[in-house]
């Protein structure tokens, strides 16, 4: 569509965007056309350059080439407050948020109205309230937002940007943290902004989301536009090879290889938050040799905490944890380890890896009282350098060597070092949290296959996870988390993601919350 | 030559540091009409004969002992992500106990000096102790805890000088607790000179620096090449992948400190046992701050450590060649001053060009690779 | 459909637990405060050191914490910014060497704006390197306290030590004018009703009676204007745009960044008017003393810091701290018999915490506060007075103890200490 119906020149224009950052380029040639009052989805896989773009137009730093037109008219955004004032609103898919401020306080700053040198509370609170009912969003001003949930402040974003008059909006992946009936009400609102002649700009990589609200679709792929779409005459299987440019990878199931023996057990573990709360409660859980427990839930139900048990890393208020046939529950985090428990953490860059260190000492870290790395008391550098080597081309490492500081790899790379290291030391249990987060297409599916063949040699894995397909497709055993407490079984083989989401926020019916 | 290459962004930050510093200096010197070049001169002027020569290397090298201690002992609590600030309080409250408990008894010769040093680092141990026990379980920073500590060493060092502890006369100027008898004196090196045969000079050369360069080595490989050591820099490094790769933080801290302590412990002896043989109310004071900027100009690593105090040690000898000359002779503590900034700004800069050098060197092998490759290779900011 | 959580219902409580521990926190406080003065009147009758509460110890108690006060106030600017200030002893020691130089020349004005002014020099540098080149904050205020010690002596060197009569390396010639004082008209001077009830020692009211005395009789007009500017800060921090906008730099400075708020000049604002009112701090010790001497500041600054952290970060809780700080090295300054006083009180208060450990049921920290209590009884009984090296600690020790006790439901800003770079996240 090279020029739009009626003359009425395009809400957003972008021609010839290109970005570069030091040894990469995110953006080249970037073209999208926004029209007024549409829902326009943007897609592409993880690392196409999506959000590179948003920031872009967001005013967050500058393009190297291009243009950008706002309404006809070409504009330059030095930074967020011009795009702010050009009506530019960005929910970013990390909540910007100061967990001890208010939610009015979250809203106006930035903005403030004041009167004389004072910050006028009680306008703020009236606009802020208007808002909140003429979109539905259901705020309450003076709360923390410390105790808000995950659509609250969603919603507390979304105010965000209207309260500073946006007519533009960016959701940068909305749905990334909700459940299936969170996202119908996420589009409830997207339709009552557009309904109120706002334009909404939407990125994700969740295609049948992206077919069910867009009105027209952008397709990037490695930086660049591949192609427009309209959803209602593309399917999504046409949308996904746009993206990809090849066959989708999936995880099939394939003929079970659970055994007997008992690898992990979890009797009664309830684990306590400073609050008082537990964040695990009163929790039964059982892995065998050869199975993969996967546990289904949205964030902040208590996943973390209970892989922190298992792990050791934090301590029970009652229960019983056993590692085969020993009673570990007292045990510290080194002595589990040292029995055969592996962890491939959450959050990688936290738990998983000593950024400012090499590769090789990267590959002992979480190993290092055993061969290869230790001899006695010391460390053994070339044993260690060696094993670290043998490492990087078995698993698909790309480095320069073993002396590379970890924080030059990408993001895949890293994972699957972390993969490569803790599937050596030949646990009996692996924790996998998240394990294919912010990972690549092709790492992705190399971590899914490695898990899979350690799964047929015996492994025992608790995976956790919020991508459903992954869970479903490579789970023997499907259990769902909320609020601590494990509420359904399910049979990864014949449960829908409808069901799984209504198990997932506690709806029991399977018509949902409506 | 690899090995320059390799030294080279190690060396790039202190060598800015201190030549900023010089600039900075020479700058505020001349504003205040003050002639840089001059005093750069009385500085470098170590004299014309042999003897004087040798002897203001020596007092240079026995300075710089103490301060390789006290830069070690830092060190070894930075490179756990702790900051041990209390280095002051520990080594004074530590020296006064050892000298008193030295004059006290008598045992035969290195026994008694071992048993010296090893009260010593006991109880600078137990100081830093402190810091970690209030930090692991009621939570107090240690920054606070350990100024805090410090002040209340000294006052307990002045207490035991003038009270229990007190050796000399009443009434006497300068206070100090008994002298320590010669079983307990750590001798001089000077027979080196005369093994090299350079001029004796009338000044000994501390044998404590041979302690002090064992310390260093046995530090240095306990760090990089144990257990121990990777676990504390990894705790260093990030707290919370160490944690999960198996280390108890919690105990991580007292151990490190009270190793630091330890080594502390070991700060006021190559002047206790070397030449004064008694602790006075003028004993070296300030070799703790002195250490924490040598510590951060050595890039917390001992050969880089040693560099620095002898840097330190150059620059406090020449405190009183410049009195003589007629220059204010605290430009010397503006310099060390100038020298702390500027090197921890350059440390940060030096850490920042090595990562994008490092993510620079692995990205651009990838950005050959041939197009039409389905795997996204970089991690782009997306 | 909020997700909101819910806490659960607090147990039901009995009236008179309802009364003493339930309520604002203004009640609480309130029940401390009227505690506190009831204990410390019990523990004089008993020591028989008046000094305790004394109307010449609570002013200098007031004498004392406004410096300790102003920089825990810089303390609060710089973190609530998100900037770490250890730094703040050095800049006192600038603000201290700057009222001498600029008061023994021109008098008290100038060594005001002379010691802030240097104190801000200070701030602009810990700004300059945390900042601007992203140096650890710890780091960058360890060598700013080392640097500004070298800079005094240098400069006092260079400027004292030549021509100027009273001066040299490490004081100043004295200050050529004092700042001026008022006193509450009918109850402080004059009549001095006050002072006449104080006389009589009787039990928790000439106490009183001294409390107020002191903080009235002959108070310094500079020392009302600094404690006005502890509602002055919570007024500017918590109800103007710029206040909200510098506390969302410590709080969440990326969310700041991507709605408009200049983050780093916030910061670089915050830390020069840290180092500000550091300086400011270090005025009034010159003021105190009437002259710039070297070492003056002997740890204010830290004790500032702590004051800040007991205060949970907020101006009505440091000013409480550097209150009692303020009063500890008061009290170690006018009587060493009366510190022994103090023993007692930190007999009885430990006390207290064994009993209130024991009902928790954490044996082992009711054990060890019940023998340190019995210890510290002990000393008072069996010391008549403290040797000079030891009460000199007085202060710091009573830091150190404060914040070993006090209870660890602190709330630092949330992006307290975090390097920021625009960009990173």
């Amino acid at each position: 569509m090279p020029a739009p119906a009626g003359g009425v020149p395009y809400a957003v224009e972008l021609r010839g965007i290109t970005k570069r950052f030091p040894g990469v380029v995110a953006n080249r040639d970037i073209e999208l056309r926004v029209a007024r009052g549409e829902v326009h989805a943007i897609v592409g896989e993880n690392g196409a350059g999506k959000s590179t773009l948003m920031k872009t137009l967001y005013g967050m730093h500058r393009p190297d080439e291009g243009t950008i037109m706002l309404d006809g008219r070409e504009v330059h955004f030095r930074s967020p407050a011009d795009a702010i004032a050009a009506g530019i609103g960005m929910v970013h898919q990390h909540f910007m948020l100061a967990d001890n401020f208010t939610v009015l306080e979250n809203i106006v700053l930035g903005s403030e109205p004041t009167r004389g040198p004072r910050l006028d509370r009680a306008r703020a609170r009236e606009r802020i309230t208007e808002i909140s009912d003429r979109y539905a969003l259901d705020l309450e001003p003076d709360v923390l937002v410390e105790e808000l949930g995950v659509g609250d402040r969603q919603r507390v974003e979304i105010a965000k940007v209207l309260y500073r008059g946006a007519t533009t909006l960016i959701l940068d992946e909305p749905t990334a943290v909700l459940v299936p009936q969170e996202v119908d009400e996420l589009f409830g609102n997207l339709a009552e902004l557009k309904r109120e002649g706002l334009t909404v700009i939407f990125i994700s990589h969740k295609l049948d989301e992206v077919r069910k609200v867009a009105d027209s679709i952008t397709v990037i792929r490695r930086g660049t536009t591949v192609g427009e779409a309209d959803p209602r005459t593309t399917t999504a299987r046409q949308l996904a090879e746009m993206m990809v440019g090849a066959e989708l990878p999936s995880p099939e199931t394939r003929t079970s290889t659970v055994r007997d023996t008992v690898v992990l057990e979890l009797r009664d573990v309830t684990v306590a938050t400073p609050s008082g709360r537990p964040a695990v409660d009163a929790v039964d859980l059982v892995v065998r040799e050869g199975e993969v427990v996967g546990i289904a839930g949205v964030e902040g139900n208590g996943q973390a905490e209970l892989v922190d048990a298992v792990m050791g890393l934090r301590s029970l208020v009652s229960g019983v944890v056993r590692l085969g046939d020993e009673d570990i529950t007292a045990w510290s985090t080194r002595d589990r380890r040292e029995a055969g428990i592996g962890l491939i953490p959450e959050d990688r860059h936290r738990q998983g890896m000593l950024l400012d260190a090499t590769l090789w000492e990267n590959r002992i870290l979480g190993h290092q009282t055993r061969p290869p790395a230790a001899k006695g008391w010391f460390i053994d550098r070339k044993a260690a350098r060696a094993d670290t080597e043998r490492i990087m081309k078995e698993y698909d490492v790309r480095a320069p060597g073993p002396d590379t500081l970890a924080v030059a790899l990408s993001g895949g790379n890293q994972q699957k070092l972390i993969v490569g290291r803790e599937m050596e030391s030949r646990p009996r249990l692996l924790v996998a949290a998240h394990p294919t987060r912010g990972v690549d297409v092709g790492a992705q599916s190399a971590i899914w296959e490695l898990l899979k063949d350690a799964r047929a040699e015996g492994m025992g894995i608790l995976l956790i996870s919020a991508d459903l397909d992954e869970l479903i497709g490579l789970s023997d055993t499907l259990m769902v988390m909320l609020r601590g407490r494990l509420v359904a079984t399910l049979d990864p083989g014949t449960c829908t993601p409808e069901q799984l989401g209504g198990h997932m926020t506690g709806a029991h019916s399977a018509a949902g919350a409506a | 030559m690899n090995a320059l290459r390799r030294l080279g962004p190690a060396l790039f930050a202190p060598v800015l540091a201190v030549v900023v510093a010089v600039v900075i200096s020479s700058v505020v010197m001349a504003a205040l009409q003050v002639n840089p070049l001059r005093v750069f001169e009385v500085m470098v002027d170590f004299g014309e004969t042999p003897s004087q020569q040798i002897t203001a290397l020596v007092v240079i090298v026995n300075r710089a002992v103490p301060l390789f201690l006290a830069g070690l002992a830092v060190a070894v609590a930075f490179r756990m992500g702790l900051f041990n600030i209390g280095v002051e309080g520990q080594y004074r409250l530590a020296t006064i106990i050892a000298a008193a408990a030295g004059a006290a008894v008598s045992l035969p010769g290195p026994v008694h000096v071992v048993f010296i040093i090893v009260v010593a680092m006991l109880v600078a141990a137990i100081w830093a102790g402190l810091v970690a026990v209030l930090k692991v379980t009621r939570g107090v920073s240690e920054v606070i805890s350990s100024i805090m500590l410090n002040f209340v060493a000294l006052g307990l060092a002045s207490y035991l000088l003038t009270g229990p502890f007190r050796g000399s006369a009443p009434g006497t100027n300068i206070v100090g607790t008994k002298v320590i008898p010669e079983s307990g004196w750590v001798p001089g090196l000077n027979k080196i000179f005369d093994v090299l045969g350079l001029a004796n000079p009338p000044r000994q050369l501390y044998g404590f620096l041979i302690i002090a360069v064992v310390a260093g080595v046995l530090v240095s490989v306990l760090l990089n090449r144990t257990r121990f050591g990777y676990d504390l820099r990894a705790s260093g490094i990030s707290p919370s992948a160490a944690s999960a790769s198996g280390v108890n933080a919690r105990a991580m801290v007292v151990k490190t400190m009270l190793l630091s302590g330890a080594i502390a412990g070991l700060i006021g002896l190559p002047d206790l046992l070397g030449s004064t043989h008694a602790y006075t109310t003028n004993f070296t004071a300030g070799l703790g701050f002195l250490g924490i900027a040598v510590a951060l100009l050595g890039r917390n690593k001992p050969g880089g450590i040693a560099l620095a105090a002898l840097l330190f040690a150059f620059l406090d000898r020449s405190l009183v060649p410049l009195q003589i000359a007629d220059y204010p002779a605290s430009v010397v503590t503006i310099f060390q001053g100038t020298i702390v900034l500027a090197v921890v700004i350059a440390n940060e800069i030096a850490r920042r060009v090595a990562r994008r050098t490092a993510e620079r060197d692995t990205a651009e092998p990838a950005a050959a690779a041939p197009a039409g490759s389905t795997d996204a290779r970089q991690e782009v900011q997306a | 459909m909020s997700t909101a959580v819910t806490t659960p219902e607090a147990p039901g409580r009995g009236p008179i637990n309802g009364l003493l521990t339930g309520g604002s926190r203004y009640r609480r406080l309130l029940w401390i405060l009227a505690g506190a003065v009831v204990v410390l009147a019990a523990v004089r009758v008993i020591s028989g050191e008046d000094a305790l509460t004394s109307s010449s110890t609570m002013a200098a108690a007031l004498l004392l914490a406004v410096p300790i006060g102003l920089a825990a106030l810089g303390g609060l600017f710089a973190e609530r910014a998100g900037v770490v200030n250890i730094g703040l002893e050095g800049m006192m020691i600038l603000g201290t060497w700057g009222a001498g130089w600029a008061g023994y020349q021109w008098g008290w004005a100038a060594a005001l704006v002379g010691g802030v002014l240097f104190g801000a020099l200070g701030g602009l540098l810990h700004a300059v390197a945390t900042v601007t080149f992203g140096v650890d904050h710890v780091i960058s205020g360890v060598a700013i306290n080392i640097l500004a010690a070298g800079i005094v002596r240098f400069l006092s060197e260079l400027l004292y030590t030549k021509n100027v009569k009273g001066g040299g390396v490490t004081q100043s010639p004295a200050l050529s004018s004092k700042p001026p004082t008022l006193s509450l008209p009918v109850l402080s001077s004059g009549p001095d009703l006050l002072g006449h009830v104080e006389r009589l020692h009787w039990f928790l009211i000439s106490d009183v009676a001294g409390v107020l005395r002191g903080v009235s009789h002959e108070v310094g007009v500079l020392t009302v204007l600094a404690v006005l500017l502890i509602p002055a800060s919570y007024l500017l921090l918590w109800r103007t745009a710029f206040g909200l906008r510098l506390r969302s730099c410590g709080e969440n400075p990326w969310a700041a960044d991507t709605l408009g708020v200049a983050v780093y000049r916030m910061k670089y604002i915050a830390v020069v008017i840290s180092g500000a009112l550091a300086g400011m701090g270090g005025v009034f010790l010159v003021f105190i003393a009437g002259i710039y001497r070297e070492n003056q500041t002997n740890g204010r600054g830290f004790i500032g810091l702590a004051a800040l952290i007991f205060g949970n970060w907020r101006p009505g809780g440091l000013a409480a701290g550097a209150g009692l700080f303020g009063f500890a090295d008061a009290l170690q300054l006018r009587s060493r018999s009366a510190v022994v006083a103090l023993l007692l009180l930190v007999a009885i208060l430990l006390a207290v915490l064994a009993i209130t450990q024991a009902i928790k049921g954490n044996v082992l920290q009711s054990v060890i506060a019940g023998v340190v209590a019995v210890g510290a009884l002990i000393a008072f009984l069996t010391i008549d007075v403290l040797p000079p090296g030891i009460v000199s600690f007085t202060p710091h020790l009573t830091t150190l103890l404060v914040l070993s006790l006090a209870s660890q439901r602190l709330r630092p800003p949330q992006a307290d200490g975090l390097v920021y770079r625009r960009g990173e996240s």
